[in-house]
Formats: C-alpha cells, structure tokens, sequence
C-alpha cells in the first residue's frame, strides 16, 4: 500500500546494552523502512552511505548530538500526541521530557500566544496523517517571552503496508532571517522614501544583458509609467534632449571602458513637453576579465538649479555689458576692501593697468594712483572713510594735477537689506569745471575763452550765476538776469544778501551755504516765498565760491497744482450735474404726475359718466368708441405712472431708502424673473437725503448690470447702517465678474458708481469669481459732508 | 346728509370725482380741498363723515397729512386716492391709518365703493364703542 516511493526512511539508533528501546515500544516492530543501527558508528556509517529523514534515538549519545542541533525534532501519533522530542523545544519551553510526552502538539506552550496558530498546526499534523508533507511558517511562544518564527515540517511515516503510523515534526528557528528580511524590506522601504523625499532615483543597467531597471522615483522624475519606458540602454537614451545625447553617451562609453565612476548633466523631455536637467553620478561594477557588468547611478532634478545658475550668468553677462557700455568708470568693491567688478573706462580714467580687476586690493590701488592728485592726502582720508563705514555715502569732487575733475559717487552696495560691498562710479566733469572756473577766474581769463563761456551760458536756458566766497556775484547770465529782474551786468561784483535781502534765512539760502561750507554739490527744488514762485537749484561748490544752475519752475508745479484742481473741479462738476440731473428728473417726474395723471384721472371719471348717459341710446359704433376711449386713459396712465417712476420714484422720497429698493426688487422680479432675497432695515433709518439718493441710484446701476452681464437666477440685497456708516451689499448668483471686466476703464459702469460714492464720501468695491457671482459693497458715511453746490 | 372732504391740488380731479360719486351715491355732500393747509383747517372747523385724500399734495407730504388727520380726528374715515399704484404705497398708508387706498384711474364704481366701505365701518365702529 505504498502510496509513493518516497516514504520517509528513519534511523534508529539503539545501543542494545540500554534495555527495550523506547521507538520499538512506540513503534511496533518490523518496519520496512525503519532502518537499525546498533552503535553509533554503524549509524554513521549508515548515514554516510543513504540518506534519512529522520534519526530517531535513545542512544545517550547519539540523541546528545541531535539535542544539540537547533533544530525541533518530534515524533506524534497521527492524532498529534508527543510520542518523543529532541532537547530544542524542551529548552525554548523550559519543559522536561516527561512532561511533554503524552501531551497534544497543539496543547504545548508554545501556542499559547495564538488560537490561529495552535489551530494551523492541529491542522497540519492531521493532514500529515493523512499523508500529505506539509511545511509551513510559524511563531511560537519561547520561555524568553518573545514570538519565534519557526520554519515548520510535518511528514507522516509509515508502516510495510504503507499505513500512516506516525506524523514526524521538525523545525528550525527562522527568526534571524526573518528578521533579517524585514529588516532589509524597511530599509528598502526607508531608502525609497528617502529617495522619494528626496526627489533621487536610481538605476542599475546591466550590460550584457541590456537590461535597465528603474526606481519608482525615477519614473516620476521621467514623468513615465513603466509600460511607457523601454528598459534598455537605446530606451534611456530616446529620453535624453538632442543636444545632451552625445555629451552622454561619451560620458557612458569611458564609464565602460575604465570602469570608473562618472558624473554627468543631461537634459530630457518629459511626455508633456517639459524639459527637465537632470545630474546623474554613478559607478561600474565589474565583471570578469576586468570588463564592466553593471552600472548603477542615482540621479536627480536639477532643473530649479540650472535654471537659477543659467539665469545668474545670463545677468552676469548683462550686469558686465552694462558695466562697460557706461560713460563712467564703475569700481564695485566688497566688504574686505577687494575690486569686485571694474569697467575698462575706470581703469582708463585712473590710468591703470588693464590687468587690474576683481580681488585687487582697494586701498594698493589708490595709493599707486595719488601721485595724480592735486589733494592726496585728502583722497586717501575719503578712501579710509568709505571703507571704514560701510554704510556712508559720498558725492564729491576729486582734482587731478593735470587737470582732470572727476565727480564721484559712492555708496554702499546692497542686496536686499545687507550690505555687501560698494559702488563708486567716477564722472569726469573737467569741461564743465573749466567752464565754471574760468566763470570764477573772469580777469584771468583770456577775452576770447570768455567770450565763448559766455556764449554758452548765455544759451543756456537756466540761469547761472557765480558767487565768490565773500558771497559777490562774480558772473550772472542773461537768463539768471531776467530770471532775478535785474540787468546782469548790474549784479556782477554786487553782494547777493544786499540785493537780495528778502532771500536771507530762506531754504535756498541755507543750501547755498551748506554748499559752501561741506564744499559739496547740492540740489534743491522749493519755492521762494518772497516771490511766491518755485525754483530748482543745482549748487556746485569749488574752493572760490559756488555756482549755480536754476531755473523757475513755477508753471510745471501750478500746472501740476491745477491738474490736481482741474480733476477735483470736474468731479465737483459731474457731481453738481448730477443733482441737476436728479433735479429735473424729480420736477419732470412731478409734473407727470400734476398735469397728465390729474387731467387722465378727470377725463376717465368723466367718461365714465359721458358712457353712462349713452347707455342705451348710443349706437355701437359710439359704444366701442367710448370703450377704447377709456381703455387707451388706462394705457396712457399706466405709461405715466412707470415714466414717472423711473424718473424718480416717489417712493424713495416719500418711504425712504429701504421701501425704495424693495420696489427695485419688486421690479426686478416682475421684468427679469429674478428673486431678490433683502434684508433691509424694517424702520428706515433717515438717511440724508443725498446719502439716501446714492445709495439707491448706485443700487438701480449694479441692479441692471445683474441683469445685463451676470446671468443670475437670485441676487441679495443688504442694507445696513453700523458705526457711522452706511452699508449696502448686492451680491448675485452669476457667472461672476473677471479681473479683466473689472480692469477696463469704465468697467460695467463702476466708475459711475464710484464716482457718485465718492461725492457723499463713500466708496465701491466689486468682487467676484468665476461661478460664484458677483458682489458689489458700497459704503457711505452717514454723517456726509453736504454736496458741493 | 353724509360729508365728503375731497382733497386733491387738482381741480378737475376735485370737480370729475365730486360729480362721479354724486352719482352712484344718494346723501352724500362735499367739501374741497386743493393743499393740506386747506384740508387740515377744513377738518378742524367744519364736521366731516370721512376724507377721500390724494398723497401728493404741494405743500406736505400726504402720508404726513394723513397721520395728522388720524391724530386729530380718531373716527373720522381717511381713504386714500393716489397717482401711484398701491403695491408701492398700500402698506405704508394703511400703517398711517388710511381706511381705503384706490389708485386714480380707478372706475367710478370702485372709488365709490372704497368710500362707502370706509364710511360703513366708520359708522359701524361708532355704534359699538364697546369693541374699540
């Protein structure tokens, strides 16, 4: 009855000086594959020769090394009672071996943890007994109180006849590797978290093969599933942008050939057309003979950096072109005294080499340039000065012995809030100060260099004017002469504060002899009370006095003052037509109703009384006149009432701001179909009566352009009166008005509306999103300044 | 005989409504009024069974008018005559104590039955003090 050749051979190792073997007594005798060793080297010959399943012993010494090994041995009864075990689970259960055989499998501590696993190995051993081998995993409890993953085999054994006798368990401790594994699976888990988080992929291809494999990540950062890439090399490379492929593939190619690592940048384009930079580094593992086998790298987006870097060098190239295209020398210098930038025209202008440039050392370089100048000590002190305080400014004036005046302008050099340098740029003004020196220096001067200096100034629009330092005109154009009203040649020579006396202590003043004092140039745009007109000076000092540009810009600020009145004018104006306008509206809107609905009133009673006395005696063709007669006075009253109404409806004056808009509502409603929700104060509060008419009118506007733009099934309607001020609010339920609508000049009427606000002091505001309608807020104090009349 | 004060700025309204009430009414007479000066004058010195008044009047507002009448004279009827129709105007004058509200241009018939509806609670109100 042998179901199957493989039925389990077990070793029996019996030393026959030890008294009845136990397994004879469990087992019964003559199994045919029960195999007997009487001693312990014949069992090791046994086993050196065949194979067994299981060893099975009560040889002190043979069973000495199977308690030994790690591994669970047990022989059950096919109903899964111990029959005998080896040393393993008696040590994980702190159990004798008397206590344990006799016992169920399943009834052992070790399954006390869990009724699924105690109920997974009671099935097992029965299938076992059926005859099946089954291996499963499993925990058990062990005497350290802490869960064993047991690796677990259950094997029936059987007799001649083939008949299941007994079930055989074995089983080894497993946990390490378990642990092992989970160990591995979390830290794959935290490496591609980590990736993930940090945006890194990684690859691995192998060469011989070509076969590329691909982290999630990386997909992600291709922008790919992993049914659109070709996990080949080729596949990778149809990624890559055209321009990066042959950068790429060379780099590739010599990571090949040396097997070394390598780094390289390549753009790709992603399947929605973006472009991405991409740094990629990796290494080569390798094969036999020294040839590579695998590459692997890791690779992330660079685009954000690449973009920033390329940006930067493309404001480099732009700051340096400007830097150069300038007419004055430029020297940008860093917070330890060191060139940052120069321009080619400093480098000319202060006759250095053209090898000079960034990191040169400030303070070396004016020294090496003193000796041109007429003050240098004076030069050096500015120097110490600016690049001892980083914060301070300096606009002044640097002579050189050939005669050659720069102009110089220093300041501290910021990026954001911080400080990080200085920028000097260096002017050379020397024609205008040989113009303005030889203005100071007049007898000195040759006639005819005079005469030209004067034709100059002379033609000049602003006037100028030089003053000595003992503050007499020493030159006065003809425009400064018209300019201060006198003849020029009548100044010259002539103290300023004895002709001028009214300018003593004035702002002008005061600048003329800052100027003087810090020898400094200074400008200044006031105006000249005693004139009552508005000048703009440009003040240049030198060591014989000061000169000065100026000129009268009395008519740019009045025309920029009456602009200002000139809008202010127009607005009163369109505010003051607007109540003309309301006027006549309320006067027209009255006289409707005085002369046609009083006169229609009579004429329809009296008809009515004219139809009554032809009752009867009339023919029908007077009957059917009479009728239409009084139908069209209906007509015609009806026309009246809704002209007048929307002239001005007699409601707004008569019950108040509130009763109006309701009847707005009402309006609404009975042309357009669309609800009005309000919520309106229910006893009016008295608003004025101006207050009163703009918020109604502004209502009426934002009302039509509801109907008009917004497509709105509903609108509400809110007014209130809180904290001094008026509020209205019409919100609707339509399509919502876009920041385009709104940003066109007179955008859906609501400079109008504006417009009337702001003559009672109040102001609008519109808001709204697609979809989520439109709402319109005006808010109007209520204590208002009265209109403008 | 019955006494009407008819208050409207309007003369031929006065006269056209006078003469059409005359008609459908038996026992009914007259008194005129062209501004609210004149009515409330005509209220104080003569007696009256009830006021037919128009709201726009020149020199006040009529809803002023009429809350003044009802303080004065608490039994005296006031129906109210306006240009206006009275979805804008109803609610307002019957809070001010209005007893009717017709829209001119009304038939002869209608006015003349807010009138008499008017004048017969009146009537009513006053043969039963004990209900006020």
């Amino acid at each position: 009855m042998k179901e199957n050749g493989a039925a389990m051979r077990v070793l029996i190792v019996q030393d026959e000086g030890l008294g009845p073997p136990m397994l004879d007594r469990i087992l019964g005798p003559g199994q045919p594959d029960l195999v007997h060793a009487r001693s312990v080297p014949e069992a090791r010959e046994l086993l050196s020769k065949s194979t067994f399943d299981v060893i099975v012993t009560d040889d002190a010494r043979l069973r000495g090394v199977l308690d030994a090994i790690f591994a669970f041995v047990g022989l059950f009864s096919v109903g899964g009672v111990i029959l005998d075990v080896n040393q393993a689970p008696l040590s994980a259960s702190g159990l004798s071996r008397e206590e344990v055989i006799g016992r169920r499998f399943v009834d052992m501590p070790w399954f006390a943890h869990s009724e699924t696993e105690r109920a997974r190995i009671a099935a097992a051993i029965t299938a076992a007994g059926r005859g099946e081998s089954v291996r499963i995993e499993t925990q058990i409890w062990s005497t350290r109180g802490e869960l064993r993953w047991i690796d677990a085999s259950f094997l029936p054994l059987r007799d001649q006849e083939g008949a299941i006798t007994h079930v055989v368990g074995s089983g080894v401790d497993v946990t390490r590797r378990k642990r092992a594994q989970e160990a591995l699976a979390a830290s794959q888990a935290r490496l591609a978290e980590a990736q993930r988080v940090a945006h890194i992929g990684s690859w691995e291809w192998t060469v011989g093969e070509n076969h590329v494999q691909w982290s999630d990540e990386l997909y992600d950062i291709y922008g790919l599933t992993k049914a659109e890439f070709v996990a080949t090399y080729e596949g990778f490379l149809a990624r890559v942008w055209p321009d990066d492929l042959a950068h790429t593939q060379a780099v590739i190619r010599a990571a090949v050939q040396t097997v070394a690592p390598f780094v390289y940048d390549h753009r790709i384009r992603r399947p929605d057309g973006t472009v991405r930079m991409l740094h990629t580094r990796g290494e080569v593992i390798g094969g036999p003979h020294g040839k590579a086998a695998r590459l692997v790298g890791s690779c992330w987006d660079v685009t954000e950096h690449w973009q920033v870097t390329s940006e930067l060098e493309r404001s480099v190239s732009t700051l340096t072109a400007t830097l150069e295209a300038t007419a004055d020398g430029i020297l940008v210098g860093d917070r330890h005294g060191k060139v940052a930038a120069v321009n080619r025209r400093f480098l000319a202008m202060w006759r250095l080499p053209s090898d000079v440039g960034p990191g040169a050392d400030i303070r070396r370089l004016a020294e090496s340039v003193r000796g041109q100048l007429v003050d240098p000590d004076g030069f050096m002190a500015k120097v110490t000065e600016l690049y001892g305080d980083e914060h301070s400014e300096a606009f002044d004036v640097i002579r050189f012995e050939d005669g050659r005046v720069f102009e110089r302008y220093s300041l501290p050099q910021r990026v954001g809030d911080a400080i990080v340098g200085r920028v000097c740029s260096f002017r050379d003004v020397t024609r205008r100060e040989r113009f303005l020196e030889r203005a100071q220096s007049e007898r000195a001067a040759a006639v005819t260099a005079r005469q030209d200096l004067e034709a100059v100034l002379e033609r000049v629009s602003d006037g100028f004017v030089a003053l000595d330092r003992t503050w007499r005109y020493t030159y006065v154009n003809g425009c400064a002469g018209r300019l201060l009203g006198r003849p020029a040649e009548a100044l010259v020579g002539r103290h300023i504060w004895t002709e001028f006396p009214e300018g003593r202590g004035q702002k002008f003043h005061l600048a003329y002899e800052q100027a003087m004092r810090e020898q400094r140039p200074i400008q200044i745009r006031d105006k000249y009370p005693p004139w009552n007109r508005w000048f703009e000076n440009r003040i240049y000092p030198s060591p014989d006095g000061i000169s000065i540009f100026f000129t009268d810009i009395t008519d740019q600020v009045m025309m920029e003052d009456a602009l200002r009145a000139s809008n202010d004018q127009l607005r009163a104006l369109a505010a003051r037509l607007d109540l003309v306008r309301e006027e006549e509206r309320r006067v027209m809107a009255r006289e409707i109703h005085d002369q046609i609905g009083q006169s229609l009133t009579a004429l329809k009673l009296d008809l009515a009384w004219l139809r009554k006395q032809l009752d009867g005696q009339a023919s029908p063709a007077v009957a059917a006149r009479t009728a239409g007669m009084d139908g069209l006075i209906d007509q015609i009253l009806g026309t009246a009432r809704r002209v007048s109404a929307d002239l001005r409806p007699p409601v707004l004056d008569d019950l108040g701001l509130a009763a109006a808009i309701a009847w707005l509502a009402r309006e609404l409603e009975e042309r357009t179909g669309i609800q009005s929700e309000l919520d309106l104060p229910p006893e009016g509060p008295a608003f004025a009566p101006e207050v009163a008419l703009t918020l109604f009118r502004i209502a009426q506007e934002a009302l039509t352009n509801v109907v008009r733009h917004a497509g709105a099934h509903r609108v509400r309607i809110e007014l209130r009166a809180a904290d001094g001020a008026a509020v209205l609010r019409i919100a609707d339920d339509g399509r919502g008005v876009t920041r385009e609508e709104l940003e066109r000049p007179n955008a859906l009427g609501l400079l109008g509306m504006r417009e009337r606000a702001l003559v009672v002091g109040g102001s609008v505001s519109v808001t709204g999103s697609a979809g989520q309608g439109t709402t319109v807020t005006v808010k109007v104090p209520l204590a208002t300044a009265a209109p403008p009349a | 005989m019955t006494r009407l004060l008819v208050v409207d700025d309007s003369a031929e309204v006065r006269r056209s409504v006078c003469a059409a009430l005359g008609e459908l009414l038996a026992g009914l007479s007259f008194g005129e009024a062209a501004t609210a000066g004149e009515a409330l004058a005509a209220f104080a010195r003569e007696r009256w069974d009830g006021v037919l008044l128009d709201l726009s009047l020149p020199d006040r507002n009529g809803l002023q008018t009429l809350r003044e009448m009802r303080r004065a004279r608490p039994e005296i009827p006031v129906v109210v005559m306006s240009f206006h129709p009275p979805a804008e105007y109803g609610a307002a004058a019957r809070a001010n104590g209005a007893a009717g509200y017709v829209t001119k241009g009304s038939s002869p018939e209608a006015i003349a039955a807010a009138v008499t509806a008017a004048l017969d609670a009146a009537r009513n109100a006053s043969l039963a003090p004990d209900t006020r």
